[in-house]
């Protein structure tokens, strides 16, 4: 089976800083994929690039094998870790928006899954708590029929009921076919649904690898191995 | 996609700038009818007429600010996030933001037009030039705007004026997308080149309004008006030739520093 994202010696600096440092990363259709680090890592910085919203210092990143540009955003459904819509727009212009532009766009799996969340659409994003604009975004990225999710700290910034709520809205509305990669540091509530995990330390993948086969490996969660590769 | 980003900026940006423009009518109306009033409401005339000054400057300021601030918020900062990852290429991207943004300049344009021409007709301004018989000359105008073919001369300068408009807008998008390139200091860069080429372009239309003035003095040394439109029509022309590839330079430019060289950071 082909990759949907392919990275070589992909390396990013800012500044004097090195965010990644010659990765290579290769995955593959159809998997949800823990991409695990702790804070300033470079999971963000990755997720970026492979989005198109951000440009490499060297290296290449491929998705299903086209550097990233309009015709990978047409097939990537990409949720930032900040809230990045005007506050004065309704959340139905949103949909109304999206719906527009995007043919893999599900107005109705959208609409259903606001209701059963009871976010009023006519809301102005100014009107909304945190928690619901996040809410708001993961229900839009996850109503595409999208290849490849790129899902930026889903859960980052919300209280656990709502973790749980995001990530069940993630696991039943993606498109089964398409990779979900899922970047946060919050490991033990994206655990159970994950195929595979990167390790991304400092700019370096320090381990990928199927979660079958790693907790078989080490007889530990990854949550575990996670505090172990990162515990300082 | 062009038609969808050009739909969705206008949906995003229409708000302030008909309020504003709706307002310049409204004053200019209601200045107007003081005006005709007279004297019992002389100082409330005087007041409406600076309030519509203001709203001019106001409306203007808004429209560049507007320009400038869509451009940057939309696509460079945290609304990029969801801008850019739409499926459009960056010349898309800008080309609607160009359009756009000539449009509500040229509205505004035109909303300055028709609330002078509301508020010189309201006030009764108009009726009292036509009774001195100043409509007469407009008729002698015609009589030598055809004489000398000067529609030509004065559809080149309303398209000169559209291109020098696109081009200017183009450069302050050049200088955003340079601006976003570093990791520190954006805006304070974006300024730098944004002052940088209008200097540059300055020195270098002073330069040529100089070389191009030397043959216009010879023409006029010739006491010829129709040579004399002849010359300025060519002088018009060349300007627009070098204001459309300066345009095309930035457009492109811009265009491939967002596509190549984006940097939401």
């Amino acid at each position: 089976m082909s990759e949907i994202l392919k990275a070589e010696q992909l390396t990013k600096r800012y500044g004097g800083q090195c965010a990644l440092d010659h990765i290579d990363l290769s995955l593959e259709r159809g998997r949800i994929v823990g991409l695990l680090g702790p804070n300033g890592s470079g999971k963000t910085t990755l997720l970026k690039i492979a989005a198109g919203l951000l440009s490499q210092s060297e290296g290449s990143v491929t998705i299903d094998d086209e550097a990233p540009g309009k015709n990978t955003k047409r097939i990537v459904s990409y949720l930032p870790d900040r809230p990045v819509f005007s506050k004065s727009m309704r959340v139905n212009d949103l949909v109304c928006k999206l719906a527009d532009f995007y043919d893999d766009f599900d107005r109705e799996q959208a609409l259903r899954l606001f209701s059963e969340m009871d976010i009023d659409l006519n809301k102005r994003f100014k009107e909304l708590s945190k928690g619901t604009i996040d809410k708001v975004q993961i229900v839009l990225a996850m109503s595409r029929k999208a290849a490849l999710y790129l899902l930026d700290e889903p859960i980052g910034g919300v209280d656990p009921a709502a973790r749980e709520l995001i990530i069940k809205t993630i696991i039943n509305n993606y498109n089964p076919e398409a990779t979900v990669v899922i970047a946060t540091h919050l490991i033990a509530d994206v655990e159970p649904v994950l195929d595979d995990v990167v390790f991304l330390k400092q700019g370096h993948i320090v381990l990928h690898q199927d979660v079958d086969g790693l907790r078989a490996e080490r007889e530990k969660s990854v949550d575990e191995i996670f505090r172990e590769v990162f515990s300082c | 996609m062009l038609g969808k980003l050009i739909k969705y900026e206008f949906k995003e940006s229409w708000q302030p700038m008909v309020i504003v423009f709706g307002l310049m009518l409204a004053v200019a109306l209601i200045d107007g009818i003081a005006m005709r009033v007279g004297a019992r409401v002389e100082a409330f005339a005087n007041l409406m007429s600076v309030i519509f000054g203001l709203l001019v400057v106001v409306a203007g300021v808004l429209v560049i600010v507007w320009t400038v601030k869509r451009f940057y918020d939309n696509l460079l900062s945290d609304q990029g996030y969801m801008t850019m990852a739409l499926p459009a290429s960056a010349a898309e991207q800008v080309g609607a933001k160009l359009i756009v943004n000539i449009v509500w300049i040229l509205a505004y344009v035109a909303v300055v037009c028709l609330s002078t021409a509301l508020l010189f007709v309201v006030s009764g301004g108009y009726e009292e030039v036509a009774r001195q018989g100043i409509a007469w000359n407009f008729q002698q105008l015609n009589v030598s705007i055809a004489q000398y073919h000067l529609w030509a001369s004065f559809w080149l300068v309303v398209v000169l004026t559209a291109a020098s408009l696109a081009e200017t807008i183009l450069t302050v998008y050049f200088a955003m997308a340079v601006g976003q390139l570093v990791h520190r200091h954006r805006i304070l860069l974006s300024v730098v080149m944004w002052i940088g080429i209008a200097v540059v372009e300055q020195i270098l239309s002073v330069r040529m309004i100089y070389v191009m003035s030397d043959n216009m003095n010879s023409v006029v040394a010739a006491a010829n008006f129709g040579k004399l439109v002849g010359a300025f029509n060519q002088f018009g022309l060349i300007a627009l030739a070098i204001t459309l590839v300066l345009g095309a330079i930035w457009f492109i430019a811009t265009s491939w520093i967002l596509d190549r060289h984006l940097n939401l950071e």
